[in-house]
């Protein structure tokens, strides 16, 4: 494998790089794909001999290197790098097969990597992702420390789900043990939802740093009896699932009712499937009023012949249309019976709802405070499709996560950047312009981040996504899990610390009362909505946490103020 | 599964038999009056396109196909 690295140990770079790719830590890369054919690198199982790989792949392979042999890693010259991979990949005894890359430094300590993104060969094919703007979800985090619950056939670990966290899973159907999939359909629709995303192999996802929760209720057939369906909902609620994903429907049952509206009530987004009647008549549980119910349109935005469609449709995303030539849904999956995987094309209002699933892990990674939140981003930038307005066959209209993402930019972390500017400004009224600036503009990027970062085509990376949060979010970002919500991150802790230490100071003073005017809007603004909530504090306890802290935060700047204007008086005298 | 189901009922249903392209496949059966039922069981590949007779037990299931009522067979062969 070929590679020039250039290590340039900053900050940035050790953020930087939410792709999966083997890269030496502390650099970033990208990947340039030869067009047509080049060098292929293949990775045998390790013991593997040269000539039981040759012999297997039907290709004069050689040892990448000269100490490749241990790690049987080879090399061969093709002429058509695409074809090979794809009919290598489901091979017994290879490890991985991908074209060689390029690997190059970037410009600008690794903030804006260059060079095709994604990199996932088959992108091309993948029209539904590009109709819904999938690419503006990786920019802010791509569904990062958010966990969907798959009810489904199960999920098998295929090759394009390797770079993708998937959790233990759990078997509902008697007589399997685990959630691996003996269908296929469950695995497909985790594709889509967190498919491994720019690691040059295959396709794409809607949320690639989403965790999975496999939870198997189908039996291999594609069945389930409901309360198989209602206790992994159940399990999904317990396990901590922010999302969950049900690309399947039968007739009303009361028990599976039960446990949508429990998870909806516990702040779970559940997303179900109009289901695939092609007449009017929506299945459950997409109808219940707890989930959000979704119908399916093709490549050409209309609603596909075989959707569901009527009262419980909420929102219409691509399901696919194998009439059409490339009109399916494709992603990485198994073929029930047999080892190895493969990309296929599958259509269905399944899935069409694991399209919803991973926008709202993305709106939720993306600092979306509630359930309620994340449903006015998605209904809110949805494409209106069909008759003007809400309608019966694309609900509130075609999901549009790029103009979701959008949504929640503008109207979260841009409305806190303009309070805290417009705080900041009130507050510092001291001194001269110069520093009433500094005050605002510290206190507006402190509050709402530069917002703005992501709407711009950049490809995604950790440090973009860092720079564009209020300083608020960055635990969830930086500390482990658990820490995100900590009730001492989510208080005046911080500003009182930047103002004590730094107060006495001049320049910086002024910026630790904008940080603390910022934090203090930003801890209001999450008491007044829901959009922050403390651990351990529930309810109006985490309000009224938020609400003194913000108290607090005010105080002291207007304590740094009084300070400041007796200083001038005395200036003056 | 063979469970209690109080909504189970034993059907004999005539119809043709289609394979469904809707997620990863399966079986449908189209009755005479156009109702669609995916069929739970084994179903033999030759009767694909054939008019066939099948008996079994509608039941309440849940799925992936969402295309119409279960039919749990028990039997199924050309009419």
């Amino acid at each position: 494998m070929q590679r020039s690295l250039l290590a340039l140990p900053s900050l940035a770079l050790a953020l930087t790089g939410c792709g999966q790719h083997a890269v030496e830590p502390g650099a970033q890369a990208h990947a340039e794909l030869p067009a047509g054919g080049g060098l292929l690198v293949v990775d045998l199982a390790d013991g593997t001999e040269l000539d039981e790989g040759r012999a297997a792949t039907g290709l004069p392979l050689a040892w990448a290197t000269e100490r490749s042999a241990d790690e049987a890693l080879a090399v061969v010259e093709v002429a058509d790098l695409d074809a090979e991979v794809a009919r290598l990949a489901g091979l017994p005894g290879l490890e991985a097969v991908e074209p060689s890359y390029t690997y190059e430094a970037t410009g600008l300590g690794g903030l804006l990597p260059v060079g095709r993104y994604p990199d996932d060969p088959y992108w091309e094919r993948q029209w539904n992702m590009r109709t819904i703007g999938a690419p503006a979800g990786w920019r802010v985090g791509g569904g990062r420390g958010v966990t969907v619950a798959v009810v489904d056939t199960g999920v098998s670990r295929v090759a394009d789900l390797q770079g993708t966290e998937v959790l233990d899973g759990v078997s509902f159907v008697p007589g399997r043990r685990t959630a691996e999939d003996d269908n296929g359909h469950g695995t497909h629709v985790a594709g889509t939802i967190a498919q491994t995303t720019h690691n040059g192999l295959g396709v794409a996802g809607v949320a690639p740093q989403a965790r999975i929760l496999p939870l198997k209720a189908l039996s291999g057939q594609g069945f389930g009896q409901s309360e198989w369906i209602a206790s992994a909902i159940d399990e999904a609620v317990d396990q901590g699932a922010d999302v969950i994903n049900l690309s399947l429907g039968g007739p009303q049952s009361r028990v599976i009712q039960v446990a949508v509206e429990k998870a909806a009530a516990r702040g779970v987004i559940v997303v179900a499937a109009a289901g695939n009647s092609g007449r009017e008549g929506v299945g459950w549980p997409a109808r219940s009023p707890g989930a959000i119910g979704v119908s399916a349109t093709g490549p050409d935005d209309a609603l596909a012949p075989y959707s569901s469609w009527g009262e419980g449709v909420d929102l219409s995303a691509p399901g696919g249309d194998k009439r059409k030539a490339g009109g399916g849904i494709l992603q990485d999956t198994v073929d029930a019976g047999k080892a190895g995987h493969d990309f296929k094309e599958l259509q269905g209002t399944s899935m069409a709802t694991p399209h919803v699933a991973g926008a709202a892990a993305v709106l939720l990674a993306a600092g979306a405070g509630s359930p309620a939140e994340v449903r006015q981003a998605l209904y809110g930038s949805a494409v209106d499709l069909g008759e003007p307005g809400p309608d019966r066959k694309y609900g509130q209209g075609r999901l549009d996560v790029a103009a979701a993402v959008r949504h929640l930019l503008i109207h979260q972390r841009g409305l806190l950047f303009g309070l805290a500017a417009v705080g900041g400004l009130t507050l510092a009224s001291f001194g001269q312009m110069r520093r009433r600036l500094l005050v605002a503009g510290t206190a507006a990027v402190a509050a709402g981040g530069l917002f703005f970062l992501p709407l711009l085509p950049l490809p995604p990376s950790a440090a973009l996504d860092l720079l564009a949060r209020p300083i608020l979010h960055w635990p969830g970002l930086l500390l482990p899990p658990g820490w995100a919500h900590n009730p001492l991150w989510l208080s005046a802790l911080l500003p009182a610390l930047a103002t004590f230490v730094l107060g006495p100071t001049r320049s910086l003073g002024w910026a630790a009362a904008g940080l603390t005017a910022g934090v203090g809007v930003h801890l209001a603004h999450g008491a007044f909505t829901g959009s922050l909530s403390p651990t351990w504090m529930p309810g109006l306890a985490g309000q009224a946490w938020l609400g003194a802290n913000a108290l607090a935060c005010a105080l002291m700047v207007l304590a740094v103020a009084g300070v400041e204007k007796l200083r001038g008086q005395q200036e003056r005298a | 599964m063979s469970r209690r189901d109080p909504e189970a009922r034993d059907r004999v249903v005539v119809g043709t038999l289609e394979h469904s392209d809707l997620g990863t496949g399966g079986w449908t059966l189209v009755d005479a009056q156009g109702s669609r039922w995916s069929l739970a069981g084994v179903v033999p590949a030759e009767l694909a396109g054939r008019r066939v007779r099948a008996e079994g037990t509608e039941r309440a299931l849940y799925g992936f196909s969402m295309s119409g009522p279960v039919l749990e067979l028990r039997s199924i062969r050309a009419a």
